[in-house]
């Protein structure tokens, strides 16, 4: 029954209940939003190391930061900047400027240990040749936001985010046009 | 291939799960803060209700002392006699001077019904400026027929009030005199603890004087002086 109570509660109203030390409202807000901000993780990055400590990253923000957090009408929107930017800490730490998976190791299979098929493999691949600005941006249009919302976590404006989905949009068409298998250098 | 192609093509991407180790780290974490906010919280808002209700309990105790039904007009006027008529305790005074202006700002300050059973004897003190007097109106018929008991007690708050505030000076033999005729007046009222303190107040007064023990026996020393 409060597991139902708390799925109907929009995120702000679940945050506000953790505010007040409901642990339970961070539950089903975490279970909400968990897997969803894994997958743009993983997408952008392609390490399941990685992805795991920069989700643990941002989680544990959120929880430290819940106190001084503002009813802001979009807690997803926040709680993907964040991530995001984790993200670009991430290799800024490690000396890579947010490099392009092109750069980095080849993506693991599917960490849910699903059998992984040709054409999955082909569209990860091409996803992970875009600029790692441009994959951003289509992944997280993928995940339902909207330009403001993209601009927003992005940092970017909305003129640039559009122009971003239309150049990742056509690079993508271009290599999945190509045969597959082929490289997308 | 159109625009929606490429999306279409993004939805078939892995859809990856968090982790179950990573969910419990993080719900653990989350669990483990949520509390000590939780305490933080409920001590704020255990500090705000003590505010408030200090701040109606003060509202409240200044509404009873405005609107007291035990205030009356006669008391008012009482309070505004007593600040009039303040005693000035003078050094020059003696102690049956003090006892006496005592008594008539009393007398003031009681309700109505105890001035007027005290009226009579606190009237003859107020009367008369000796002791002998006072004896005689106290000792009368007239004196005893309104209560010279009740007359006495009226006078023991007089006496404290007196006795807290009286100054230490030398008095002269005669004043002295009066002040043990004065004494003696509730010796013979058989108010023997009134009479004891108005005598003990009578040799804080005057410690130079050597006054005995007793009222008693400064009495019969006061008697052979007499004769």
């Amino acid at each position: 029954m409060r597991s139902l109570i708390d799925r109907l509660r929009s995120d702000d109203a679940l945050m506000q209940a953790y505010q007040r030390g409901d642990a339970d409202a961070f539950e089903s807000l975490y279970r909400r939003h968990k897997d969803g901000l894994f997958a743009f993780l993983y997408r952008s990055c392609g390490q399941g190391p990685v992805v795991e400590e920069v989700a643990q990253d941002t989680w544990l923000a959120v929880i430290s930061s819940a106190a001084s957090y503002r009813t802001q009408g979009n807690f997803k929107t926040w709680l993907y900047r964040i991530g995001r930017n984790r993200l670009v800490d991430y290799w800024r730490r490690r000396d890579n400027a947010h490099r392009s998976l092109s750069d980095a190791e080849e993506p693991e299979a599917n960490p849910s240990g699903q059998p992984g098929e040709d054409a999955t493999a082909d569209i990860m691949s091409a996803v992970a040749a875009l600029p790692a600005e441009q994959r951003d941006t289509v992944l997280l249009r993928e995940q339902g936001f909207s330009l403001a919302d993209i601009a927003h976590i992005t940092d970017a404006g909305e003129e640039t985010v559009k122009s971003r989905l239309r150049y990742a949009r056509k690079q993508l068409r271009t290599w999945l046009e190509a045969e597959p298998g082929a490289s997308h250098e | 291939m159109s625009d929606r192609e490429p999306d279409m093509a993004l939805r078939d991407l892995p859809q990856p799960k968090s982790p179950s180790a990573l969910d419990e780290r993080i719900l653990a974490a989350a669990r483990e803060q949520a509390p000590a906010r939780r305490q933080s919280l409920a001590l704020t808002w255990m500090g705000g209700l003590a505010s408030a209700c200090v701040l109606v309990l003060g509202v409240m105790l200044t509404g009873v002392l405005t609107t007291s039904p035990y205030r009356t007009v006669e008391q008012d006027d009482a309070r505004e006699d007593i600040v009039a008529a303040r005693p000035r305790y003078d050094a020059s005074m003696g102690v049956s001077d003090t006892l006496t202006q005592g008594a008539a700002l009393q007398r003031r300050a009681l309700p109505r019904e105890e001035v007027t059973v005290a009226e009579t004897p606190v009237a003859s003190a107020e009367s008369s400026a000796g002791l002998e007097a006072d004896r005689a109106r106290a000792t009368g018929g007239k004196a005893k027929a309104a209560s010279p008991r009740i007359a006495a007690y009226s006078m023991v708050g007089t006496l404290d009030k007196l006795t807290e505030n009286a100054t230490a000076r030398h008095l002269s033999a005669e004043e002295q005199a009066n002040d043990l005729r004065f004494c003696e007046q509730f010796l013979k009222e058989e108010e023997h603890k009134l009479a004891e303190r108005c005598y003990a107040l009578l040799r804080e007064r005057c410690p130079p004087c050597k006054l005995p023990d007793t009222l008693e026996m400064a009495l019969e020393q006061l008697e052979p002086q007499k004769k």
